[in-house]
């Protein structure tokens, strides 16, 4: 008999293995998209004539778009669409009769995922992006310190997921808002290009919002591109908006809970 | 001895939207929705003793669903009291539920993909079962339940019957002191219902456990329940032993007769002809003026008789003629 924690945390990991050829994929596709950054970026680079484009090296911005994708699949986060099946189908009462916080339970379980693609995909990854492409693979207190922000930016990707996810309660179907929710938030994060690529007042704002600190933020952490004092502005940012976040979740879910009829389509 | 559930007085109000078939109200409800507000619950009041087993009956949109689901803490009450094992069960959901086993017979509780053992062992360490005692009643439940071959495949690949034996056990895992089932036998054969209620009465009989049951099998009622609470419209219309309700309301039996050729002119005492077709009939027998196998023993040697299907009274009337009392 396991903790209650880790017994979530196991389930979760077990439902992966169901679906591991899923993850098998990515060994695939990843190489492949950074493929095409590499070519697309090295066009780029020789045609403007500059090694530093916004601050970034021609083999930084790929290491940017590796280290992006393993982001991507730590903080993915399929809550939101929980939410809306079993909401319409009825079938959240299922989570509700187990003696578990739902919130923590579906983080963990989220994190069973994560550690069984840690070992599947991450590491085999890391290995083709170190070896065909030279990414830079930092020393072990930066790495640390990028493994710090990579947790806290999972909790918040998690959270903004979750949020999505209770509007359900109210909205029923919210397929279309699970997928804006994904592509504005890569976008805001700097997952599509480096939030330094873009205007000034734009990169303002950002230090403003939480998406920052999901990916751009957490990436040049890897990258080596924080004093101390940065990484530490970081992981506060991160702390206050989980905060936020977390306190938005607590009064939604008061509401929601007065809400939930159970009974489904 | 302390009642395990009180229920005072209980509302619950839902609010939905209305809208009418058509695109043009298609489009209308994205722009202006109507609200309806349907009563469920219009004021129950209940309360059940440990060891009980009561049947929760009553036709469809009843209340009987709403009021499991508040009982089990999943929904707030609109109005009125609820009190379960000391909690009050929407209040301390995670404390609570620890000591409450649910069943919902339409709705999926084990995890899709993985097999019923997986769930099991969550289960185990969700409600923190020492190992030993957890093995052992797994062994004990499975063997009853006849399930031994099935619980490695994924649930996804179980028939909707091996799903609910598989969710029985889940939910009886931890020894609640209380268990709501919710349509528990659907799906299963008849020798499965049979199995399953007699796990029902030795789990009774030997921890003590309190169960409520809401079916719409007559024979689980029959089999399981002294005491029957009967809903209609979101009200309860009786509360009370079986035993009376048998006495006092089912003094009919309906008989469907299929006959080789046309029935002709069939008359006895106490038979009513509800329909007639062109092989067979409908005939209402009033119990109180003849005994079943009078008529049939008539029937027999007076026509030429293929089938004859004996039903009761359907509990919907009954609920009909005991509602119409009440006014």
């Amino acid at each position: 008999m396991i903790n209650k924690y880790l017994a979530s945390i196991r389930m979760g990991f077990k439902d992966m293995i169901v679906y591991r050829f899923h993850l098998y994929m990515s060994l695939i596709t990843a190489p492949l998209s950074l493929l095409i950054y590499y070519y697309l970026w090295k066009s780029i680079y020789s045609y403007a004539g500059q090694a530093i484009i916004n601050g970034f090296t021609f083999n930084a911005l790929i290491t940017y778009y590796a280290i992006n994708t393993i982001i991507g699949w730590f903080v993915y986060s399929e809550v939101d669409a929980w939410f809306e099946q079993n909401i319409i189908n009825g079938e959240l009462i299922a989570d509700l009769l187990i003696p578990v916080n739902l919130f923590s339970h579906y983080f963990l379980v989220h994190r069973g995922y994560s550690i069984f693609g840690l070992m599947v995909e991450t590491i085999p990854f890391l290995f083709i992006a170190k070896l065909v492409f030279n990414i830079p693979i930092p020393g072990f207190w930066i790495l640390m310190a990028f493994i710090l922000a990579l947790f806290f930016a999972v909790v918040l990707e998690f959270m903004i997921s979750y949020i999505v996810g209770l509007t359900a309660f109210w909205l029923k179907r919210i397929t279309g808002i699970r997928k804006a929710r994904r592509t504005i938030v890569l976008f805001l994060a700097g997952g599509m290009l480096p939030l330094s690529f873009f205007p000034q007042w734009f990169q303002d704002i950002s230090f403003f919002l939480p998406f920052k600190y999901i990916r751009d933020a957490v990436v040049n952490i890897w990258l080596g591109n924080y004093e101390i004092i940065g990484m530490l502005q970081i992981y506060l940012l991160q702390i206050l908006w989980i905060g936020v976040l977390g306190y938005i979740i607590y009064l939604m879910w008061k509401r929601a809970s007065k809400r939930f009829s159970g009974a489904g389509t | 001895m302390k009642n395990i559930i009180e229920v005072r007085n209980l509302k619950k109000t839902y609010k939905t939207h209305e809208r009418k078939s058509g695109i043009l109200n298609a489009i209308k409800s994205v722009f202006a929705r109507k609200h309806r507000y349907d009563a469920a619950l219009k004021g129950i009041n209940f309360s059940i003793e440990p060891g009980e087993i009561v049947g929760f009956i009553g036709p469809n949109g009843a209340g009987k669903s709403t009021t499991i689901k508040i009982l089990a803490g999943l929904l707030y009450p609109s109005d009125g009291e609820v009190q379960v094992l000391d909690f009050i069960p929407w209040k301390e959901r995670v404390k609570y539920v620890q000591n409450i086993g649910v069943v919902f017979g339409q709705k999926i509780q084990l995890w899709w993909d993985l097999p019923p053992l997986d769930t099991f062992e969550l289960h185990r360490d969700l409600y923190k079962i020492p190992k030993e005692k957890f093995e052992k009643r797994l062994k004990f439940m499975i063997k009853i339940m006849g399930v031994s071959k099935i619980i490695n495949k994924p649930v996804r690949d179980l028939s909707l019957g091996e799903r609910m034996k598989c969710q029985t056990i889940a939910a009886l895992l931890h020894k609640p002191k209380l268990v709501f089932l919710d349509e528990p036998t659907i799906g299963l054969d008849a020798v499965a219902k049979e199995r399953y209620r007699e796990f029902i009465l030795s789990t009774n009989t030997r921890f003590g456990t309190t169960f409520l049951i809401t079916t719409h099998d007559m024979q689980d009622i029959e089999k399981l329940c002294k005491r029957i609470i009967i809903i209609n419209d979101g009200r309860i219309v009786y509360d009370g032993p079986l035993k009376e309700i048998k006495e006092k309301y089912m003094t009919t039996k309906i008989l469907d007769i299929k006959f080789d050729g046309r029935p002709v002119g069939f008359k006895h005492k106490g038979c009513e002809i509800l329909k007639r077709g062109k092989y067979g009939l409908k005939v209402v027998v009033d119990l109180s003026k003849s005994k079943i196998n009078e008529v049939i023993d008539y029937l027999i040697k007076e026509y030429e008789v293929v089938d004859i299907n004996i039903q009761d009274t359907p509990i919907e009337e009954i609920i009909q003629r005991i509602y119409k009392e009440k006014k």
